[in-house]
């Protein structure tokens, strides 16, 4: 598939040590590409140079084929979403204004304009009786899914979001993540996305770039980089001990199932959970292995030995 | 030596060497001047006037400012910031000829009115400093025991006093100014030399008062200037 | 917790106010002082009346406060219309001249009175918009209704009608003047200095530096300085410039609302917090757009803030204009003073004070209006 953000020999300096160093990244289109790494890593930066709000010191970021230095920045931006850590909602704007900026900017008409916001409102889950409010009547989750009804109103190829969902509780939180996975998934829009939480990292990328001090350090898909051979930095930010866990999370019993008869009185499991749910039933139980089954009936067995692929080498 | 003092204090000695007598003289050749004795011991009553007027007010604003905001005053906190407020409105040349009928001719008017003036920023600025001691430092005062006197003294007030520099210094400045609206009251300021010169077409005169007022208030501003530079350099960490 | 409730000790203070001083004053001319009479002596039973709707006001005011209202306004205008009905007896006999006047202990009552009144509306949202309503009706009607007409503020105010309708009138129109010259200064200086923050830190320092030279300073100063330019440049005379009369006082009243103002645009450009401003900027808005959409609303009610301070300066300044012969209320209050005639520099001193609380008040109120969206 073809790149839709290439980042090719990206420095930027900003003279104080930090900044970007010798990055090459391809983002491909309809990727969800999750930025991940210490603070001060360089992640935001590395995001920024997409919208131009920063500018490299050397090397260029294409989008879509073209060098966007040789576009209009204003122009540029309309064309990308963008959400932010303090979601950034203009307070002296209602909720449904703050979603139409961008389609207001960019001169669409009065009827589409309420339309795409009333659309984006209900897509998010968003009351309608809080299309007239103000920012401040809004709780923690509501404004960070205005910010990111505003980010998709004009329905950009590409979005930026930067911790889009650092300043909620938990809950909210994985409420909001399954949201966005969900969103991704029916709209393939290309994302790119920073945190510094790796199990958000890990549950939404398609793509995973860890990055320490300005430099890319890991990339590939969740699974090849939560795989033993990884760099001893890039475990450690994303799980440390608790890494195989997260890895089982990640891999499906389906992947794992064999044909033949467990033994007896094994619970049951579906083939679409996780491992790690396999594990907890395991646990639970007190089993060594679990019917597995798909629609109701039986396929087939899942072993301890064989949970993360242990049994296949 | 705190920079920004130099600035006003330059002023200040360069606006008073202007005002003087010699100086004077050389400007207006024709016109009777002030000689520089006389306006050396109008500035002397000047500055007393403004800080016996400014001491007053700073210390029953200081004392109020704390009052309302023990839980004993609380409730006049609203009533005397409603009050402080209205207050802004009455200006400084106004408060003086308020007090003319009660308090006759000479410098008692000038007193009431500085009072006023420096009560009034010095009880806002108490206010709003102790509004600024953190919560959490005052739960943990109470927590480890103390009483609402030690925590006054040991808790709030080391934490208050830094904060109530500028109000301190501005209390002082505006009573330096208000002192020269005085001399419409009869009072012995600087004012004076501006009063006469008014009643006389003295543009000599007129010169002299406004510069040397004008010189009392930078050198006042910069001396306040100073000592809070001193003041803040041993009572606070360098913030940047 | 013990605490010292408000409503008891104003009402003990409008109580001493009413009894334990001088309530009104009879005079031979407007220029003495006077022989003081007490409340009893003036009011007669009508001070029991008084006495008992204010304390009667004090329990109920936290429960009830729409009828402690009404019973803090029965009490003023009681006290007034009595006042205003003592007078006439106590004039019969007198020379022509002679006056009856407000005593210390009436202007400690009314002071109080007002303040109860105020803490009485508090808890009401309702009320505290409709008693002053009230309180200026009230007022409106003993004074048209010529309750007071005896009074000596009354009878100076009578001797003085046009001419102080005029100082009024002139004064309004120079404080705008003087206000509107400081916008046209200072709010494009405002705009330069957040752009530019070398131009911040130097016109900031001038700035403050102006606002300590006293007042009266910069007033009398300006003559001689105006003088001189007059005489180097004779041209500028015929443009309408002159040493003394309005030119000085809007000069000087403008160069003193001027920091407020210039530190109000400054401030208030700079109130968009900078994630807001990134946040517009990753949208793709240009920053014409980011100053008109995001810092200049943002900023108006730090704006607004500002120039209610300055135009409250003007008004307070702009008496001193009536030094340097600019006119205004100032020349009546400086008139007063000269003759130490009580009267004259109340007549001048509280349209100035009502002046500007009036505008101050509407002024609040605008900004309470305009920022909806701040809770």
């Amino acid at each position: 598939m073809a790149a839709m953000i290439r980042f090719a020999g990206i420095s930027v300096n900003f003279g104080d040590g930090a900044g970007l160093r010798d990055i090459d990244l391809d983002v491909p289109e309809g990727a969800l590409c999750v930025l991940v790494g210490t603070s001060g890593a360089g992640k935001s930066t590395l995001m920024r140079l997409v919208n131009r709000l920063v500018v490299p010191s050397a090397g260029t970021v294409t989008l879509a084929g073209k060098d966007i230095a040789t576009r209009d920045p204003v122009e540029l931006r309309r064309g990308i979403g963008y959400a932010i850590q303090s979601v950034g909602l203009f307070p002296h704007r209602t909720v449904a204004e703050n979603i139409a900026i961008i389609p207001a900017l960019l001169g669409w008409e009065k009827r589409r304009i309420t339309e795409r916001t009333d659309a984006l409102m209900t897509m998010l889950q968003l009351d309608p009786a809080l299309a007239g409010r103000y920012p401040h009547a809004l709780s923690g989750g509501q404004a960070q899914r205005v910010g990111l009804a505003r980010a998709l109103a004009a329905d950009p190829a590409v979005l930026l979001m930067d911790e889009p969902f650092g300043a909620v509780d938990p809950i909210v939180r994985r409420a909001l993540r399954r949201e966005l996975a969900a969103i991704h998934r029916e709209t393939g829009k290309t994302i790119l996305l920073v945190t510094h939480d790796a199990e958000e990292a890990l549950e939404l990328a398609t793509l995973l770039v860890v990055m320490r001090e300005g430099r890319i350090l890991a990339q590939g898909s969740p699974l090849e980089l939560t795989a033993m051979a990884a760099d001893p930095f890039v475990r450690e930010l994303l799980g440390g001990a608790g890494l195989p866990l997260r890895r089982l999370d990640l891999l499906h019993v389906r992947d794992a199932v064999r044909p033949g008869e467990p033994e007896a009185m094994a619970p049951e499991i579906d083939a679409d959970a996780s491992q790690l749910d396999a594990l907890r039933l395991m646990l639970e139980h007190g089993a060594t292995s679990l019917v597995v089954t798909e629609a109701g009936s039986a396929v087939g067995a899942l072993r301890f030995a064989d949970l993360d692929g242990r049994g296949r080498t | 030596m705190s920079r920004p003092a130099l600035l006003p204090l330059g002023l200040g000695l360069l606006l008073a060497l202007l005002a003087s007598g010699g100086a004077a003289s050389l400007l207006w050749p024709e016109a009777r001047v002030m000689d520089t004795p006389r306006l050396l011991s109008l500035a002397g009553s000047h500055a007393r006037l403004a800080v016996i007027g400014a001491g007053i007010g700073i210390v029953l604003g200081v004392a109020l400012g704390l009052l309302v905001t023990r839980s004993l005053g609380a409730p006049w906190r609203r009533p005397v910031d409603s009050l402080a407020a209205a207050a802004q409105a009455v200006p400084p040349m106004v408060a003086v000829a308020l007090a003319l009928p009660g308090f006759g001719f000479g410098a008692a008017p000038t007193v009431i009115a500085l009072v006023l003036y420096g009560l009034m920023p010095v009880l806002r600025g108490t206010i709003g400093a102790v509004e600024a001691v953190p919560r959490a430092a005052l739960d943990a005062a109470l927590a480890i025991g103390l009483t609402p006197a030690q925590i006054l003294r040991q808790v709030e007030w080391p934490l208050v006093w830094p904060l109530l520099l500028p109000a301190l210094r501005s209390a002082v400045t505006l009573a330096m100014a208000t002192a020269a609206v005085g001399a419409l009251a009869g009072a012995a300021t600087l004012g004076t030399p501006i009063v006469i010169g008014l009643q006389m077409q003295n543009e000599a005169m007129l010169f002299q008062g406004a510069a040397a007022t004008a010189a009392l208030a930078f050198l006042a501003d910069g001396a306040m200037l100073l000592a809070a530079g001193f003041q803040s350099r041993g009572a606070l960490p360098d913030r940047r | 917790m013990r605490t010292l409730p408000v409503q008891p000790v104003l009402a003990a203070l409008a109580l001493l106010g009413l009894l334990g001083f001088g309530w009104l004053a009879v005079a031979p001319n407007r220029l003495v002082s006077g022989t003081a009479l007490s409340s009893f002596a003036a009011l007669h039973f009508w001070v029991a009346a008084v006495a008992l709707l204010l304390v009667a006001a004090v329990p109920i005011s936290p429960r009830r406060p729409a009828l402690a209202c009404a019973a803090l306004l029965a009490a003023l205008g009681v006290a007034l219309w009595a006042s205003g009905a003592a007078a006439p007896p106590l004039l019969e006999g007198m020379p022509p001249a002679a006056r009856v006047m407000a005593g210390p202990g009436f202007w400690l009552f009314l002071l109080t009175l007002l303040l109860m009144l105020t803490e009485a509306a508090r808890p009401a949202a309702a009320l505290r918009r409709t008693m002053p309503l009230v309180l200026l009706a009230m007022l409106a009607a003993l004074w048209f209704g010529g309750a007071l007409d005896a009074l000596s503020l009354a009878v100076e105010y009578r001797a003085r009608a046009p001419q102080l309708q005029d100082a009024l009138l002139r004064h309004m129109l120079l404080s705008a003047a003087a206000l509107a010259l400081a916008l046209v200064l200072f709010v494009p200086l405002g705009w330069w200095g957040f752009r530019a923050s070398r131009a911040e830190a130097v016109l900031g320092t001038t700035l403050g530096l102006v606002q300590v030279v006293p007042a009266l300073a910069l007033f009398g100063a300006l003559m001689p300085l105006l003088g001189a330019l007059l005489r180097a440049v004779p041209g500028l005379r015929e443009a309408g410039l002159e040493t003394i009369g309005a030119t000085p006082a809007l000069i000087a009243t403008a160069l003193y609302a001027g920091l407020p103002l210039w530190r109000g645009i400054v401030v208030g450009l700079g109130a968009a917090p900078r994630d807001l401003v990134e946040a517009a900027e990753g949208m793709g808005m240009t920053s014409r757009r980011i100053d008109w959409e995001l810092r200049v609303p943002l900023g108006l009610p730090i704006f607004l803030a500002s120039l209610r301070v300055a135009t409250v300066q003007c008004i307070g300044l702009m008496t001193l204009g009536g030094l340097v012969g600019a006119g205004g209320l100032g020349a009546i209050v400086f008139e007063g003073m000269a003759q130490f005639a009580t009267d004259l520099i109340l007549l001048g001193a509280l349209p100035v004070i009502l002046l500007a609380l009036f505008v101050d008040g509407v002024l609040r109120l605008v900004e309470g209006r305009l920022a909806r969206w701040r809770q």
